[in-house]
């Protein structure tokens, strides 16, 4: 009953979506969708996922093939700092970029280059884990039957990956749509962006709703490409018994180029904004430390986060617990409508939820609590998943256990489960934290008057191109998404 | 010292009927095993009793305590008994002390003592105590379960397949310490197996279950020298069964006029032969019965021979000390040492 609620709240912003479209009209709509700009902002879109989603693909099987299973010195090292910029939003990453070298940086090359270096580690980690679970015995029989160690890779190794590289571009792509800051800052404009122009432009205007439904559209076309290029196989050690290592290959005398090839991409995806960061923060003219107003925008944001995270991670339980212990078509239904919210780019969501607002809510308009039920359309599945995980840990078998030693229900709740739960609560509701701290799109349109978070302080300071006063907002933001960084690469399992 | 009674229990999954009208008595201070393939219901029963599933009808009754008829069932945590799952489902967040004492009331939880007591019972050092579930083998997680199981005093236990997840180095010193564990306790218990040299080596009284119903209970020497059916007979063990005609309280057939166990009125038969009463010896002028040895499958301790008689073809297995010299193709003389069962055919 609980987890059919939450499956409805997730539904509304693409019921809003689909309603505001036919309430367009069709002659409205095919004028608005063949109008010059509309072609322009599809080969924009196109072009960006045609050119980053092969590049983050290639980096990110790469990246993991030479720590893994190279002879590669220092993999730990490698592995942390590889999931490092994910600890940079891209926006704050293309605002480094831009703020130093200006215009060079603009268009496709910058806005392909840029998403690249941000998004690769969400190929680089499931593709990580992947190769960490493969059974290395599948790898040694091919080399028994006479295959070489790059013929393995190829035939034995990358088709195994195929569902993680699958799931992480297809996580690319949906950020890759949903970028907006990064994007804007390069003047590269897509769909998201026309979005956000139109809406500051005509706030409820057919427009905005036009573009927000072509760009549900794209989304929903990527998500059933991927299921069904994922098709049905099922890549699964077969046996028990922990896997060991594989027999590392060595790289030898390529090992300064494999090791200075990783560094320049580090290099590129780290040191450039945050030497740009510390370069605006030494040497910027309007650069300031209003300590005050620092202090009052991360306590919104950090406050903002706690409550969105509480508020998701209530959601997120009995969804997580109807998708392990009511297994059925229900279950299943209701577990992957809540993705549906995930899918969409933030700036659709919050565009739904104005707009619901506005029409049906009025009170609930430019209050906290519309955005935080944003917040949790946005981010639910980031909990699910980690509850989900943590409660198949905890197998009907334990709970019996309990209750033939005299438990009834609810102590076995409050003595067995909730215990085991502890932890996948805690890391779904930092994901999610962490997550809100450095959205920015529905914290722009939704947050009320008043609220400043260090998201929206940057923003507004960035695009008035007063890089100075925006650089210690950057900075807080990635201080305070570091420890993702650390706590995704010690989880080997953190996206569906 | 507590009983079990079972009458008339009918369980169905769907359209599949698990339990047909079982009934079945567990004396008080039994360990009584149910033994049966994969599939026969065994399970369910004793999830039945442990109270986790509700039958379609039929009583259960512990110490003359109704715990769950047509119209009521006592939920599990009333039901006083204690269970041992098949992996020994130990709360991964707690060590084996809280493990032990989850069942006791909060102010008992604390005894160090019991607990000592209880380890020492199952025969574990009481220094696991503070260890965690995951850092012990899986035989000590075993008897950590039965410890769990045991410390709230239950009226009985009962003991899901707790062995088939061990290593085979594991399971006899394992099962011989939870045996012993559970008559130190005096506990009435129930386990669940499909092993059969488990079940007759363990049990006090052995009830064989063969779809969802019980075929035969009583004293393992019992059932495996007198099964009341060729069914039961070969389940719990190999067997040779050959044609026979049973007349005067004897049984003709091809390996002999032999001895019955149990008394059978005259007619067609079928005899059931344990492949260890089988005796070969060397082949002489005056043997009776003569085969050839075309098969040895050598065990170390014994043999399994498989021998085709002559002149009729008849294949059958005899067991042999594994001492006894390979006589690989060659003539044997065969006698049947014993008493044999018939069934009439």
């Amino acid at each position: 009953m609980l987890g059919l609620l939450v499956a409805l709240l997730s539904l509304i912003p693409l019921a809003f979506i689909a309603l505001a479209t036919i309430e367009v009209g069709w002659t409205a709509a095919i004028k608005i969708l063949f109008r010059p700009r509309m072609a322009e902002l599809l080969l924009n879109t196109v072009t960006l996922l045609g050119l980053s989603l092969p590049l983050c693909a290639l980096i990110g099987v790469g990246a993991a093939w030479l720590v893994d299973r190279t002879t590669l010195p220092g993999r730990q090292v490698w592995h942390l700092l590889l999931a490092a910029p994910l600890a940079v939003p891209a926006f704050v990453n293309s605002f480094g970029w831009v703020s130093w070298f200006g215009g060079r940086v603009e268009g496709v090359v910058g806005a392909v280059a840029i998403t690249t270096l941000s998004y690769f580690p969400l190929v680089y980690l499931p593709v990580m884990a992947a190769l960490r679970g493969l059974d290395p015995a599948l790898e040694e029989s091919a080399r028994s039957l006479g295959y070489g160690a790059v013929r393995t890779f190829w035939r034995v190794v990358v088709p195994q990956l195929r569902p993680a590289l699958l799931g992480g571009l297809l996580l690319v792509a949906l950020h890759l749509l949903a970028e907006f800051g990064a994007l804007e800052l390069l003047r590269f404009p897509t769909f998201t962006v026309a979005i956000y122009e139109q809406y500051q432009s005509t706030f409820n205007g057919p427009g905005a709703t036009m573009l927000s439904g072509v760009l549900v559209g794209i989304c929903l076309f990527l998500l059933l490409g991927e299921l069904s290029l994922r098709g049905r196989t099922r890549y699964a050690r077969i046996g028990a018994g922990a896997a060991r290592a594989a027999m590392p290959v060595s790289l030898g005398a390529a090992t300064p180029l494999a090791f200075f090839g990783l560094l320049l991409l580090l290099v590129l995806a780290l040191g450039v904004p945050l030497a740009s960061l510390g370069r605006w923060l030494i040497l910027g003219t309007s650069t300031a430390f209003p300590l005050r107003e620092l202090f009052t925008t991360t306590a919104h944001s950090i406050g903002l986060g706690v409550a969105g995270a509480v508020l998701t991670t209530v959601f997120a339980l009995p969804v997580a617990w109807l998708s392990v212990r009511r297994r059925g078509v229900l279950a299943t239904v209701i577990e992957r409508t809540t993705y549906i919210g995930h899918t969409l780019p933030g700036i659709v969501v919050a565009l739904a939820m104005v707009m619901v607002a506005v029409r049906y809510l009025r009170p609930a308009y430019q209050t906290t609590g519309l955005l935080l039920v944003a917040y949790a359309i946005l981010f639910l599945p980031l909990a699910t998943v980690s509850i989900r995980a943590a409660l198949l840990q905890a197998p009907p078998v334990l709970d019996e256990a309990a209750r033939s030693l005299g438990a009834n229900p609810l102590v076995v709740f409050w003595r067995v489960t909730l215990p085991l739960l502890t932890r996948g609560i805690g890391a779904g509701a930092v994901l999610v934290f962490l997550s809100i701290v450095t959205e920015l799109t529905a914290t722009l349109l939704l947050a009320p008057t008043g609220t400043e978070t260090l998201a929206n302080r940057f923003w507004s300071y960035a695009s008035e191109i007063a890089y100075g006063a925006a650089a210690p907002y950057a900075l807080l933001m990635i201080l305070i998404s570091a420890p993702t960084t650390y706590f995704l690469t010690r989880a080997g399992r953190w996206q569906g | 010292m507590s009983e079990v009674r079972v009458s008339g229990l009918t369980k169905h999954f769907g359209a599949v009927s698990v339990l047909r009208d079982l009934s079945l008595h567990v004396p008080s201070g039994s360990l009584t095993v149910i033994l049966g393939p994969s599939g026969c219901g065994k399970t369910t029963l004793l999830r039945l009793i442990a109270g986790f599933m509700r039958p379609d009808s039929g009583t259960i009754t512990i110490d003359r305590q109704v715990v769950c008829d047509e119209q009521q069932s006592l939920p599990p945590e009333q039901r006083q008994l204690g269970y041992v799952a098949q992996e020994g489902a130990l709360f991964p967040h707690l060590n084996v002390f809280a493990n032990i004492t989850f069942g006791l009331p909060r102010r008992e939880r604390r005894n160090a003592d019991r607990v000592a007591e209880l380890l020492d019972l199952v025969g574990l050092e009481p220094a696991l105590a503070q260890r965690q579930p995951h850092e012990l083998s899986g035989g000590q997680q075993q008897r950590v379960a039965l410890a769990r199981a045991l410390a709230p005093n239950p009226r009985v236990v009962l003991l899901d397949e707790p062995f088939s997840a061990l290593d085979a180095s594991l399971r006899e010193g394992t099962r011989q310490a939870v045996a012993a564990a559970l008559a130190r306790a005096g506990a009435t218990a129930i386990l669940v197996t499909h092993d059969q040299a488990e079940a007759l080596s363990l049990a006090t009284q052995v009830a064989v279950l063969q779809e969802g119903k019980l075929a035969q209970i009583g004293h393992p020497a019992d059932l495996y020298q007198a099964p009341t059916s060729a069914d039961v007979a070969t389940f719990l063990g190999d067997a040779v069964i050959l044609p026979a005609v049973v007349q005067q309280g004897q049984a003709s057939c091809e390996l002999g006029t032999l001895p019955l166990r149990t008394q059978l009125a005259d007619g067609p038969a079928e005899v059931v032969i344990r492949p260890e009463q089988v005796a070969i010896a060397p082949a002489t002028a005056e043997s009776d019965v003569t085969a050839l040895i075309i098969e040895r499958t050598y065990y170390g301790k014994d043999a399994l021979l498989k021998l085709i008689l002559q002149p009729s073809g008849t294949t059958i297995t005899a067991r042999v000390p594994g001492f006894v010299p390979a006589l690989s193709n060659q003539c044997v003389s065969v006698t049947v040492q014993g008493e044999v069962i018939a069934y009439p055919r």
